[in-house]
């Protein structure tokens, strides 16, 4: 190698550390490296440099803002998952502190970002660019689109506000709305004073009251005080108090009085009674398909958590070629609401909850893997799933990680005393924000390929190694027989395991008919 | 399945060797991904998975540390591997990496190219002394959070771009130093 070669493989090392390369020289940079023995050794060399480098700037960086407090953007190596593993944690954690802070893009706290809550929606069908939320998620500020369908807004201001779709409303803080268009019943306690409604050029700031407002393209948008009093203004006009059962058009830069019409308004207790309804409408949907998860041929294991009395400690495998002793035991735990009311759902918080399994499976080359959980939080690496017991090569792992991504482990036989553990991960999926949810995780193996899929929708793929055949044999769900904690910290109501890969249209009709 | 060892002394004894192994571990996973910082991610997904499984390590009987350390590094290099091939299917539409051929070329000459790392960054160490005050300023900005360069660089009222040249000059000089400095050790 020559100098202009060896200077000419520096810049593209200096590139690919620095995430900088194009295309083209990254190809170039590839073929380099595969061809040539010296060009690696060079390439090992520059990757020494560059962790030496780093190590050397944090040493000095440590020394030099000692002993100011680590500023955003900064982090200890992150050795905080081992602390609890063992009892002399805290005399190793003295021993631990060797590293110097390691950037990373994650910051150590996260802002608060939400302004209200979804605390209701029924029948809702959301507008495509709009993004789909689910009943309990914590709403940021943004636009609300509603195609059709009603929804209850719980600010966190205290306000609550019912949402007829069509409509879009523009959440911008908890105290401030914009409507771009529909119908919204807002109901603003004493805490919650000086709500503020924008809408079609007028401002609404209610003074303790119970109003609705209209938004239409056509139509002039009209405002209706129920009860309370809340102040009108226009950008041209005094602002005008209007008081209970009193109710405005707004035409122009002007104000005509018009009757007021509750009726017209969606209330809070009529959402609630439709809530009610049609939840034991996806109940019953629910009811009727559950038979055709039971009745696939490749049905292994089918739980509903549903069927026995509450003193009942055992699951009964609804799988219709299901071995007559293809029951679970349940270990702990505690009987929570599943997804509707008068469904139940076992809910695993305690370090000893679980639930026993033991499936007498055939030879499997392919599975599918489901389970409709209820996340309360992901505090551990690993929130088991299902775990096989054993470690032979073709034993699964199934868990969710700290970053709420779906992960499947494979063993694999490498030849070695101990097995090897190949695996995929989804991208982030349980995630904060849908904590508290219902959710339906599904992961299938072909033989080939892993898919993860969240509420239907393909979240993750990698290719796998083939094993020989897979394994379940005796399992845990919710928890596993290792010597560390990983215990789940969720709801579940529904587990099934196929010993076939579903495919993406199967997975999406299972959510359909249980979501 | 568990109660075959004291689970204290092993996590001590996984500590222990985690430490002693980390910069190996981390240049390992550097040369398989390029940027340092999916390295670091990487590795600590990785440290998760060793200690998962490693009761089921053995390290076998030995006195002598640096063959344990050795052994260890065998072993968790290997964990560190898959863990690095999952982040890349992971990222793998996102960005630019190594083909699957070639990282398996990098994993398995890497591995012995390890017991080259300490001395390395020995020489490194002597060779950053002999830089002068704003070289030092540069290379602590440039390694001490990912896009504070870009931030210096704005700062200064200078591109990027600039700041960049003369990062790569400045790594090239230390490339040649510590060189220099191995072949005379």
């Amino acid at each position: 190698m020559n100098d202009a070669e060896r200077n000419e493989l520096r810049a593209l090392f200096a590139g690919m550390h620095d995430g900088r390369l194009s295309e083209v020289d990254h190809a170039r940079l590839e073929r380099i490296l595969a061809e040539s023995g010296a060009a690696r050794r060079l390439w090992f060399l520059h990757c020494d440099i560059e962790t030496g480098l780093a190590d050397w700037a944090a040493t000095r960086d440590a020394k030099s803002s000692l002993p100011a407090p680590s500023p955003r953007g900064h982090r200890l190596w992150n050795w905080r998952w081992l602390a609890p593993l063992v009892a002399a944690a805290v005399v190793i954690l003295g021993a631990m502190v060797w590293r110097p802070r390691i950037p990373s893009a994650e910051p150590v706290e996260s802002p608060a970002h939400g302004v209200a809550v979804l605390a209701r929606a029924v029948g809702v069908e959301w507008a495509n660019n709009g993004g789909e939320r689910a009943v309990g998620a914590v709403l940021a500020a943004g636009t609300l689109k509603l195609v059709s369908g009603a929804v209850l807004v719980e600010f966190y201001s205290g306000a609550r506000v019912v949402v007829e779709g069509p409509a879009e409303l523009r959440l911008m803080t908890s105290g401030k709305v914009e409507l771009i268009a529909g119908k919204i019943n807002a109901h603003v306690p004493t805490q919650a004073h000086g709500f503020t409604v924008l809408a079609a050029g007028a401002k609404v700031v209610d003074h303790g009251t119970d109003f609705g407002v209209v938004v239409s393209g056509a139509a002039p948008s009209e405002v209706h005080v129920f009860a309370g009093e809340v102040e009108v203004s226009l950008a041209k006009s005094a602002p005008r108090i209007m008081h209970e059962d009193e109710a405005v058009r707004i035409e122009g830069h002007a104000f005509a009085a018009i009757p007021s019409a509750r009726p017209a308004f969606l209330s809070e207790e009529e959402l609630a009674r439709r809530d009610v309804a049609n939840a034991s409408e996806r109940f019953a949907r629910w009811r009727e398909a559950r038979g055709m998860l039971s009745a696939d041929a490749g049905a292994i294991v089918h739980y509903l958590f549903d069927d026995a009395d509450v003193a009942e400690r055992r699951l009964a495998n609804h799988s219709a070629s299901a071995a007559p002793d293809g029951g679970a035991s349940i270990v702990g735990g505690a009987w929570a609401e599943g997804r509707w009311p008068g469904k139940r759902a076992l809910e695993f918080r305690g370090e000893g909850d679980r639930v026993r399994l033991s499936a007498a499976s055939p030879k499997m080359a392919a599975v599918t893997l489901l389970a409709w959980v209820r996340v309360e939080a992901l505090p551990r690496w690993q929130n088991v799933l299902l775990a096989a017991d054993s470690e032979e090569p073709g034993a699964l792992h199934w868990h969710l990680t700290q970053h709420g991504e779906l992960r499947l482990e494979i063993a694999r036989d490498l030849g070695r005393p101990q097995v090897d553990w190949e695996a995929v991960n989804s991208a982030p999926f349980v995630t904060p924000d849908r904590f508290g949810q219902w959710l339906l995780l599904a992961t299938t193996f072909d033989g080939t390929t892993i898919r993860h899929y969240g509420n239907g929708q393909l979240i993750g793929s990698g290719a796998s190694f083939t094993p020989p055949e897979l394994h379940i044999g005796t399992a845990e769900v919710g928890n596993w027989r290792g010597g560390t904690q990983r215990h789940l910290a969720a709801a579940m109501d529904e587990f099934a395991i196929l010993s076939r890969a579903m495919g993406a249209e199967e997975i999406r009709a299972v959510y359909q008919a249980g979501k | 399945m568990t109660d075959v060892f004291d689970p204290n002394d092993r996590h001590a004894e996984f500590v222990r060797l985690l430490n002693a192994g980390h910069r190996r571990l981390l240049g390992y996973l550097v040369s398989l991904l390029g940027k340092r910082h999916d390295a670091e991610d990487v590795l600590q997904r990785a440290s998760v998975a060793m200690w998962r499984r490693f009761e089921t390590f053995q390290g076998g009987p030995t006195e002598r540390p640096e063959e344990a350390l050795a052994g260890f590094l065998a072993w968790a290099s290997t964990v560190a591997f898959y863990e690095a091939k999952n982040f890349q299917r992971a990222a793998a539409r996102s960005r630019l990496r190594f083909s699957d051929e070639l990282v398996q070329t990098l994993a398995e000459e890497r591995v012995a190219d390890l017991v080259e790392t300490d001395a390395r960054h020995e020489a490194l160490e002597h060779c950053i002394g002999k830089l002068d005050d704003p070289a030092q300023r540069l290379v602590e900005a440039a390694y001490l959070e990912e896009g504070s360069l870009t931030a210096l660089a704005e700062k200064l009222g200078r591109a990027p771009q600039t700041l960049y040249n003369k990062l790569n000059l400045l790594r090239r000089a230390l490339a040649d130093c510590v060189t220099k400095r191995l072949a005379e050790s």
